[in-house]
C-alpha cells in the first residue's frame, strides 16, 4: 500500500514539470526538443527518481503513431494496411533560445525538422539500438546533461507503451473479479436474515459463484482480448 | 468484416512470435556520425537503394571512394544473407526449398570458401553463382513484385532492412577526406544467459579529446537499453501468455 502512494506521489509531482510539452511523436519517429529549462526541468525529475508524466493524448499518440504504421498499397489498388512499425526513432535536438512563455503545439513548427539534431537513437522492435552523436555536439558545453536527458527520456517513453500494452488485460480482469465479489456480498447479506438452508445456500453461492465467474475469466479472458486486439486493429486500418 | 479483423490479428501475432527469437540477445552500438537527418523509413525506397548497390556501374556514378567500396558491398551481402535464412526457414511464409536461388547461393559460398584468398571475380563460374537472389525491384513482373511485396511484409526482413539501412546512410555522409568516417565506435552484446560482450574501435583510442564522453554516452545507452529491454521481454511474454487458451480449470 505505502509503495503505491509513493508511486502515486512521484506522479503527480512529475506533472507539474510539464515535460511533455519537450516531446513531439509522429509515425515512428519521436522528437524531444530541449533547451536550458527543459535540461534543468529533466534534471530535477531524474535525481527526485519521479516517472515521466506522459497525458492520454501522447499516450495515444505513442500507441498508434509510434507503434503501427499505415501503408497504402497501391500495386493492385489503394488500401491502407497497418503494420508494426520495424522500429522507433528517437532524436534529441537542442536550441540556445529562450522558450516561450506559454508552450504549446505552436512550439513545435515545421522548422523543428529542420533544426540541428544532436543524438539519434534507432531502437528496433527486438531491442537492438543504435545511438548516433553528431560529431559537433560533442563539442557542445552541455553534451553530457543532453545525452543523460535523451536516454532517459527514451526510457520513460518506451516503458509507458509497455505498461500501456499490459494495462488492458488487467482492467478487464479486475472488473470482473469486481463483479463476481459483488454479487457474492450482496449474497451474503441477504443469507444472514433467512431461513439456515437457504444461508447456507447463500452462503455456498458466495464461495462457488465468484470461483466459478473467475475460472470462466481465466477461460475466456485470451479469447476476449484477441477479439479486442482484432477490432482495435481493424479500427486503426481504417 | 471479422475475418479480416481475425487476419489482421493473426498478423499482429505472427509478428510479435518472430520478435521472440530475435529479443534474446540485445545489441547496443553507438556511432559518432557527421550529420543526423530526420527521414522515415519507407521499406519500399530502403529495399531499392540498398538493392542498387549491385548495379555494375554503382560505385563510378555515385563516386563512392575504394576505400569504402567493400563496406557497401558487405551491406548488400549482408541482406542477401538475411533473404538466404528467410527462404530456408519453413515457418518465414516464403519458404521454398525447391528455388535454385538457394542451390545459387550455397555454391557461391562453397566457392568463396574453397578459393578463399585467390581472385575469384574472372571465375566464369563465380560470375554465374554471383548474381543476387534478392528479387530485382526494377523488374515489373507481377510474380516478382508479389514476392517482394510479402518480403516487405516479413517482419524479420524489415528490421534487418531497417539496420542495413541506417549503416548506409552513415557511409553515406561520411567525410573520406576526413581522419575518421562515421564507424561504430563502441558495441556492448547483453545476452539472455548473462554473457555481456563490449568491444571498442581501435580508433577510439586514439581521440583523447572525445573518448571519455563517447564511453559515457554508450554506458548510458547500454543502461537504458538494458532496462527496456526487460521490459520489452516481461510485456511479450505478457502477451503471449495473455492470448493462449488455458482450460476451464486449468490455474494461472
Amino acid at each position: 500500500m505505502n509503495s503505491l502512494v509513493q508511486k502515486l506521489f512521484r506522479h503527480w509531482s512529475s506533472r507539474k514539470y510539464n515535460l511533455a510539452s519537450y516531446i513531439k511523436i509522429e509515425e515512428g519517429q519521436v522528437f524531444f526538443n530541449l533547451n536550458e529549462q527543459a535540461l534543468r526541468k529533466i534534471y530535477q525529475v531524474r535525481i527526485r527518481d519521479f516517472p515521466l508524466h506522459v497525458p492520454c493524448s501522447l499516450r495515444l499518440r505513442l500507441l498508434r503513431d509510434a507503434l503501427l504504421k499505415r501503408e497504402v498499397r497501391t500495386l493492385n489498388r489503394r488500401k491502407t494496411e497497418i503494420h508494426l512499425q520495424p522500429g522507433l526513432t528517437f532524436y534529441t535536438c537542442y536550441s540556445d533560445e529562450q522558450e516561450p512563455q506559454k508552450l504549446d503545439h505552436s512550439y513545435f513548427t515545421a522548422s523543428m525538422i529542420e533544426k540541428k539534431k544532436l543524438l539519434r537513437s534507432v531502437i528496433s522492435l527486438d531491442g537492438d539500438i543504435l545511438n548516433q552523436i553528431s560529431s559537433s555536439s560533442l563539442q557542445h558545453p552541455y553534451f553530457s546533461e543532453i545525452s543523460a536527458a535523451h536516454h532517459w527520456l527514451t526510457l520513460q517513453l518506451l516503458n509507458h507503451l509497455h505498461t500501456n500494452l499490459n494495462l488492458i488485460p488487467r482492467l478487464i480482469g479486475l472488473f470482473i473479479a469486481g463483479v463476481s465479489w459483488w454479487t457474492a456480498a450482496q449474497s451474503l447479506c441477504l443469507g444472514v436474515s433467512n431461513e439456515s438452508i437457504e444461508s447456507i445456500l447463500k452462503a455456498i453461492k458466495f464461495f462457488v459463484f465468484p470461483f466459478l465467474l473467475r475460472r470462466l475469466w481465466i477461460w475466456l479472458q485470451p479469447l476476449v482480448i484477441r477479439w479486442s486486439l482484432a477490432r482495435i486493429l481493424s479500427c486503426l486500418e481504417k | 468484416m471479422a475475418s479480416r479483423a481475425q487476419g489482421l490479428l493473426d498478423k499482429f501475432v505472427n509478428s510479435i512470435g518472430d520478435l521472440l527469437t530475435d529479443i534474446t540477445a540485445l545489441e547496443v552500438n553507438t556511432m559518432i556520425v557527421t550529420q543526423i537527418t530526420a527521414a522515415k523509413f519507407n521499406a519500399w525506397e530502403a529495399y531499392q537503394e540498398i538493392y542498387s548497390i549491385c548495379d555494375s556501374d554503382y560505385f563510378v556514378v555515385k563516386r563512392i571512394p575504394t576505400e569504402l567500396q567493400t563496406r557497401y558491398k558487405n551491406l548488400f551481402e549482408g541482406l542477401e544473407r538475411e533473404y538466404f535464412y528467410i527462404l530456408v526457414d519453413p515457418g518465414s511464409g516464403l519458404y521454398n526449398p525447391n528455388d535454385e536461388r538457394i542451390r545459387r547461393y550455397r555454391e557461391r559460398i562453397e566457392l568463396l570458401k574453397r578459393k578463399q584468398g585467390q581472385n575469384v571475380e574472372s571465375d566464369p563460374k563465380y560470375k554465374e553463382l554471383v548474381r543476387p537472389i534478392l528479387p530485382d525491384p526494377t523488374v515489373l513482373e507481377s510474380t516478382t513484385l508479389l514476392e517482394l511485396q510479402r518480403l516487405l511484409n516479413n517482419s524479420k526482413f524489415l528490421r534487418d532492412l531497417r539496420k542495413v539501412l541506417e549503416l548506409k546512410v552513415a557511409l553515406d555522409s561520411s567525410d573520406a577526406t576526413s581522419e575518421s568516417i562515421d564507424i561504430i565506435y563502441a558495441q556492448t552484446v547483453m545476452q539472455l544467459d548473462g554473457d555481456i560482450i563490449t568491444r571498442y574501435h581501435e580508433k577510439l583510442f586514439d581521440r583523447e579529446d572525445i573518448k571519455d564522453l563517447v564511453l559515457k554516452t554508450h554506458n548510458e545507452g547500454v543502461i537504458s537499453g538494458e532496462k527496456q529491454w526487460r521490459g520489452l521481454l516481461d510485456f511479450m511474454v505478457d502477451l503471449v501468455r495473455s492470448t493462449t487458451s488455458r482450460g476451464l480449470f486449468n490455474g494461472r
